[in-house]
């Protein structure tokens, strides 16, 4: 049987045709693959971009569906809380060439460290992400002290945007957990720089400004006013209870000044007894609206930081005022004060078991050549500052020749008097009565 | 009649390979088509004057791209009318600092334009991969309020 020539070289032909059109077909096949799967990747990173989480991992899931074997493709569609996910990025980094087992092993640690397990990192995960996940790692074993600086990342192997992303959240919530203001302050910047439209972008730039040695009371405001106000509460307790663990890196003096801001921003009708009582003793407020709050709230917290108020502006009839919102006991004990503090004997009389521990006395009156000096206070060291009326040997002195510093008062005698007859009246009680002699 | 057929088979087969051939052209240029955009319409930069034509190379990537280059984006949307300009600050695994309302890049003073007044500082921000730190001058759509901008919205350098 003899070939024939011509449908030899036919066939032959045919056959290396064939190759070619399989060759081409498959080339064919991959682009178009590719193209299917960068349009995809596309999508993705739009819907990312726009937030549109839904749309992105619809995007994701057909981009991988187009080029499984390839790890920009399936990364995205990668889920790595999923906990089968551990293994197929195992088995995908045995598939992929090196350049992208970097980042598989990178995703894959990932996806651990997000899960709380431990992490797997061989030297070959190298890059941006692998230094930042081993920076989570470190993170993560942190208790106390303060937050470590960011790695220095390699400059031609920067991190994907979704682990250093995350790396930054994480370091917040590490100087959160530490309580390291400065840390917080620091991190919660950066992220807002990476994302500005982070969800809690608001909360973020509140603790920057609130952390911010420079920041100031208005920038705090405007930034608590942002936010509605059940997320404004919350992170404004948050802050005061994070400023109060660290009183180390802001001085006393700006911290208790900028808790005192957060405090002014919380809605008065939210505000909690104590933060009540703070609100009341910061700032330069005027005494009756402090007052007023109290009396409205009627907490017993805030009641006693009102009279506590009161009392150091010695305003001791809103002392008074207040008594009657307090329990028996501290209400007795607060009109107990207000008479002391005003020398209301009758009150004092009626309200003290011993009367005597706090009605004035006069101390130490000595006689000199031509003046009389004497103290007047309680037992308790309580000042009178109502006028106090003097007689020396029957005659009552003038107002303006009693000169009063503070307890000591002192008033003119006949000169080169032996012994004199005193007489004081406070509040028109004779308080002494008696010889002083030189 | 023999030499004719081999003629035609030979024909035949070359013709299959050229169609081949540019089917496989046509694959290899599908992944990488390049976007053209309308030049008019942008308000975002101040120095572009309208009345000029103002022309964008959309060949640029981001490996090509340097500091100071004034570089057109798309916003949030797949619009190409939604477009807005900046100046590239900091390139992907530069390391971006805010420190009094200054910005450095890799510690160099960037000073093509100011940064928002109400910007903190910021200690140290290493732009990701396939992405690139944008400020423009009014801020309404550039980094400061977007965060980088990815690649994949890079619609060009502007050529001036």
């Amino acid at each position: 049987m003899a070939f024939d020539t011509s449908k030899l070289t036919t066939i032959g032909m045919f056959a290396g045709a064939g190759t070619l059109f399989l060759i081409a077909g498959l080339t064919t096949w991959g682009g178009v693959n590719r193209f299917f799967a960068g349009q995809a990747l596309g999508e993705h990173a739009t819907a990312m971009f726009v937030g549109d989480v839904g749309e992105a991992r619809q995007a994701a899931r057909s981009a991988a569906g187009w080029l499984g074997d390839d790890a920009r493709a399936v990364l995205p569609a990668t889920d790595p809380t999923d906990l089968d996910s551990d293994d197929r990025l195992r088995i995908l980094s045995s598939r992929v060439p090196g350049i992208q087992r970097r980042d598989v092993l990178a995703a894959r640690n990932f996806g651990r460290a997000i899960l709380g397990q431990e992490l797997d990192i061989p030297d070959q995960m190298s890059g941006g992400d692998g230094e930042l996940i081993r920076h989570l790692a470190e993170l993560a074993e942190l208790t106390t002290g303060s937050l470590p600086d960011l790695p220095e990342l390699p400059r031609h192997q920067a991190p994907s945007i979704d682990v250093l992303h995350y790396t930054l959240e994480q370091r917040l919530a590490t100087a959160w957990r530490i309580a390291d203001s400065v840390g917080v302050r620091n991190a919660a910047a950066t992220l807002l720089a990476l994302d500005p439209r982070h969800p809690a972008q608001d909360e973020l730039a509140l603790i920057s400004v609130t952390l911010d040695r420079t920041g100031n009371s208005a920038m705090i405001t405007m930034n608590a006013k942002k936010l509605d106000e059940a997320r404004r509460v919350n992170a404004i307790r948050g802050l005061i209870s994070l400023l109060e663990k660290d009183s180390e890196s802001l001085g006393h003096s700006d911290r208790d000044e900028r808790i005192a801001k957060l405090i002014n921003q919380i809605p008065a009708n939210q505000r909690s007894g104590e933060e009540m009582a703070r609100w009341m003793s910061s700032g330069n407020r005027k005494l009756e609206d402090v007052v007023a709050a109290a009396e409205r709230d009627g907490s017993e917290t805030v009641v006693i930081a009102a009279i506590n108020r009161a009392f150091e502006r010695e305003r001791y009839d809103l002392a008074k005022k207040l008594a009657p919102k307090l329990p028996k006991d501290k209400r007795r004990a607060v009109e107990l004060a207000v008479a002391e503090y005003t020398w209301d004997t009758a009150t004092l009389k009626q309200l003290a078991a011993k009367p005597e521990e706090y009605l004035p006395t006069i101390i130490n009156p000595s006689l000199s050549f031509d003046y009389l000096c004497f103290h007047v206070s309680s037992p308790s060291g309580a000042i009178p500052r109502q006028d106090v009326y003097v007689k020396v040997n029957g005659e009552h002195v003038a107002a303006h020749q009693v000169r009063r510093f503070a307890s000591l008062i002192k008033v003119p005698t006949s000169p080169g008097a032996k012994s004199v007859d005193l007489e004081v009246t406070l509040n028109e009680d004779v308080i002494f009565s008696g010889r002083v002699e030189r | 009649m023999a030499p004719m057929n081999l003629i035609k088979q030979i024909g035949s087969v070359l013709g299959t390979v050229l169609l081949l051939l540019i089917l496989w052209g046509v694959a290899r240029w599908l992944p990488s088509l390049k976007r053209v955009i309308p030049a008019s319409g942008y308000d975002d930069m101040s120095q572009i004057d309208k009345d000029e034509t103002t022309g964008v190379d959309g060949t640029v990537t981001l490996a090509h791209l340097r500091h100071g280059d004034v570089i057109a984006f798309r916003t949030d949307v797949e619009d190409d009318e939604n477009i807005a300009f900046g100046y590239v600050a900091a390139l992907p695994g530069e390391t971006l600092r805010i420190s009094d309302g200054t910005l450095a890049v890799n510690d160099k003073p960037f000073t093509d334009t100011d940064i928002p007044q109400n910007m903190g500082d910021v200690p140290a921000l290493t732009i990701p991969r396939d992405h690139v730190y944008v400020l423009s001058e009014r801020h309404q759509f550039d980094s400061t309020a977007y965060g980088p901008i990815p690649g994949r919205f890079l619609l060009g350098r502007v050529k001036e």
